[in-house]
C-alpha cells in the first residue's frame, strides 16, 4: 500500500515536471518580457529576470500600434464567432426540424466544405476581396471566417437529440417557427452555444495567414500579424517583443484554460466515428 | 379570392427551410464552392495580375511549374515536413495521455499544462522559438554552449521548424488521446491483468487498437493541415535558407505577393489539394487495415 502510494507520488511530480518542461517556451517568454534590456543580452542567458521590470509592457504599448492590433483582433474575432454562432443555429434548424427537398444534398454540401483546406481557396478568395474592395476592412478579414460547417454539424446532432415532439407540442399551442427557435431552442441550447462561441474565438483570434493578405495598413492589421512585424532580426529589442507575444496569448490561453470543458467538447465532435 | 394568401403561406411555408439555410449557403458559396471551381477552371489559362484570363492552355501552367526547381523543392519540403511533425506529435500526445491516465490529485494542473500549447497560435510561436533559436544569444546555444545554427542552416532548418509544429499540435493529441484512453473498458484492462500481461503488452494489445480510431482521426486531420503550412516558415524564414524550408502555401503566397503571378498559383493550389487528398486516402487505406472499431 505505501509502495503504491509513494509511487503515485512520484508519477505526479513525474507528470508536474514534464509540464513545466512543455510549457517553458511561454514561461520563458514571460521571463523575458519582465527583463530589462542588459539582462535579455546577458551571457549565458538568464533564465529569470534578475529585476523584475514591466518597461517593455510601457514601450510594447507606447511605441508600437500594440493597442490597436488588439482591438482589431477582438472586432474580427467578436464579429466572426457571433456569426458563426448565428448562422449555424439556423442551418442546424433547419437541418434538424424541417423536411424538403434537397436536404440530403445541402448537407452533403455543407460536410464537403470540411473536406476543402481554407489555403487552397485563398488565392481566389484574395481576388474576390479585392474585386470587392474589401481589402483593409474589417469586413474582408472577417469574410472567410462567417460560418463553419463543423459547427452546423455539431448543433444539429444537439438539436436532433431534441423530441421532435417538443416541436409539435409547441406548434399545437400556436407557437410560430420563428417563437420556438428564439423561445425553446436557443435558451435550452445555451451550454453547446457557448461551445461554439468559445471554440470560433480561438480558433480566429489565433489565424495568421488570411488576415496577413488582406491587410495591408499597419492600423488594420490583427495581432498576430502585427506581433511579426515588432520583429526586427537584432535581439536587442526582444524584451518588448516578448511583451507584445505575452499580450496576443493571454485572451487565449485564459480562455481556454478557463472553459477548457467546453472547448474541448466543441472541437470532439466528429472525431468520434458513429 | 379567398384562396390567395392561403397559397401565399403555403408557398412562403415550403420556402421558409431554405430562408433558414440561406446565410450559410450564400457564404458557403461564395466562400468556397465558387472559388474551388474558379481556382481549378483558372488553372488551365494564363492570368495576368489582375486576375483576368488571357489564354487557354490546357495542362502547360501545371507542366511548367512541376519543371519548376523552387516548386517541387517545396513539395518535397511539405512532405518532409508532414512525415516530421505528424507522427511524433501523435505518438508524443499519446504518451502523455497514458500518463495521465489515472486521475490523481494534481491532475488538473499538469493535464492543463500538457494541453495549453494547443491554444497557441502559430505566428506567436513562432516569435517566442526564434528567440529561443537565435545562434548567439538564443536560450538553447546559450545555456548549453551549442554552436547550432538553428534557422540558417540549410539542413537542419527544416527539423526546427517541424520541432515548433510538433510543440503546438502534441497538446492537441494529448486532449484528443486521453479521452480515448480513458474510454477503454475498466474490466477489460483487469482481465489482462489477472492474466499477468504485462504493461507493455497491455499498451499494445490493449491501449493502441482501442483508441485507434481517435488516432486515425487526428492523423487525417493533421495531415490536412500539416499539408497546408506556411506561416511558421513565413515569419522565420521567408523560405530559406537556400529555400529549404520553402512549403507549397508559401510558394503560392510568394506567386500572389510578390509578383501577382496567379497563372503559377492556381494550378499549385490545386496540386496542393490532390496531395492532400492523397495523403488522406493512405490515411483510410490504413483504416481498413489497422483502425479497430468496437
Amino acid at each position: 500500500m505505501k509502495a503504491k502510494k509513494l509511487w503515485d507520488v512520484f508519477v505526479q511530480l513525474f507528470c508536474i515536471g514534464l509540464a513545466l518542461v512543455i510549457l517553458f517556451p511561454i514561461l520563458y517568454a514571460l521571463s523575458v518580457s519582465l527583463m530589462d534590456q542588459r539582462a535579455v543580452l546577458a551571457k549565458p542567458p538568464n533564465l529569470l529576470p534578475p529585476k523584475v521590470t514591466f518597461e517593455n509592457y510601457r514601450i510594447a504599448f507606447t511605441r508600437t500600434t500594440l493597442w490597436r492590433y488588439m482591438l482589431n483582433s477582438f472586432i474580427v474575432a467578436l464579429l466572426c464567432s457571433m456569426s458563426r454562432m448565428v448562422i449555424a443555429t439556423m442551418a442546424a434548424f433547419a437541418f434538424s426540424f424541417f423536411e424538403f427537398k434537397g436536404k440530403r444534398l445541402l448537407f452533403a454540401l455543407t460536410l464537403s466544405t470540411i473536406m476543402v483546406p481554407p489555403d487552397v481557396l485563398i488565392v481566389s478568395n484574395f481576388t474576390t476581396i479585392s474585386r470587392l474592395g474589401l481589402i483593409n476592412t474589417y469586413l474582408g478579414v472577417c469574410s472567410i471566417f462567417l460560418v463553419s460547417a463543423t459547427n452546423i454539424f455539431l448543433l444539429r446532432q444537439h438539436f436532433l437529440s431534441f423530441a421532435k415532439s417538443l416541436k409539435e407540442a409547441a406548434y399545437v399551442d400556436g407557437c410560430r417557427n420563428i417563437r420556438f427557435f428564439t423561445a425553446i431552442l436557443l435558451p435550452t441550447s445555451k451550454p453547446i452555444l457557448t461551445t461554439v462561441f468559445l471554440s470560433s474565438f480561438v480558433s480566429v483570434w489565433n489565424q495568421y495567414v488570411w488576415p496577413m493578405l488582406v491587410t495591408n495598413k499597419n492600423e488594420l492589421r490583427t495581432i498576430q500579424v502585427g506581433i511579426t512585424m515588432l520583429k526586427d532580426r537584432e535581439s536587442s529589442i526582444f524584451g518588448p517583443v516578448m511583451a507584445g507575444v505575452i499580450m496576443a496569448l493571454i485572451p487565449t490561453v485564459l480562455l481556454f484554460l478557463v472553459f477548457q470543458r467546453r472547448i474541448v467538447a466543441g472541437m470532439m465532435t466528429g472525431a468520434v466515428k458513429e | 379570392m379567398n384562396d390567395r394568401p392561403k397559397s401565399n403561406r403555403k408557398l412562403l411555408r415550403s420556402l421558409e427551410p431554405y430562408l433558414w439555410l440561406a446565410p450559410a449557403m450564400i457564404l458557403f458559396a461564395v466562400f468556397t464552392f465558387y472559388p474551388f471551381l474558379e481556382t481549378i477552371y483558372k488553372s488551365f489559362f494564363i492570368v495576368d495580375a489582375l486576375g483576368n484570363l488571357k489564354r487557354f492552355v490546357w495542362f502547360q501552367n501545371y507542366t511548367y511549374i512541376l519543371s519548376d526547381k523552387v516548386f517541387v523543392k517545396a513539395i518535397g519540403n511539405t512532405l518532409w515536413y508532414t512525415i516530421l511533425t505528424v507522427p511524433i506529435s501523435k505518438v508524443f500526445g499519446m504518451l502523455l495521455a497514458l500518463f495521465a491516465n489515472k486521475r490523481r490529485r494534481t491532475s488538473v494542473f499538469y493535464e492543463a499544462g500538457f494541453a495549453v500549447p494547443m491554444a497557441m497560435a502559430s505566428s506567436v510561436t513562432a516569435m517566442i522559438f526564434q528567440l529561443l533559436y537565435v545562434p548567439s544569444l538564443g536560450f538553447l546555444n546559450g545555456f548549453f554552449g551549442w554552436k547550432v545554427q538553428w534557422l540558417n542552416n540549410p539542413k537542419i532548418a527544416m527539423i526546427s521548424i517541424a520541432v515548433i509544429q510538433i510543440w503546438l499540435s502534441t497538446g492537441y493529441a494529448f486532449i484528443f488521446m486521453l479521452s480515448a484512453v480513458r474510454s477503454v473498458p475498466q474490466d477489460v484492462i483487469e482481465s489482462a491483468r489477472l492474466d499477468g500481461a504485462s504493461e507493455f503488452r497491455q499498451l499494445t494489445k490493449i491501449f493502441v487498437p482501442l483508441t485507434s480510431p481517435t488516432m486515425f482521426y487526428l492523423i487525417i486531420t493533421d495531415l490536412a493541415f500539416s499539408m497546408m503550412m506556411m506561416s511558421l516558415v513565413n515569419v522565420l524564414t521567408d523560405g530559406g535558407p537556400q529555400n529549404s524550408t520553402i512549403t507549397i502555401m508559401q510558394y503560392i503566397y510568394k506567386q500572389i505577393s510578390a509578383t501577382g503571378n496567379y497563372t503559377n498559383a492556381n494550378p499549385a493550389a490545386i496540386i496542393a489539394f490532390i496531395l492532400t487528398l492523397a495523403a488522406s486516402m493512405l490515411g483510410f487505406l490504413w483504416e481498413k487495415k489497422g483502425v479497430h472499431y468496437q
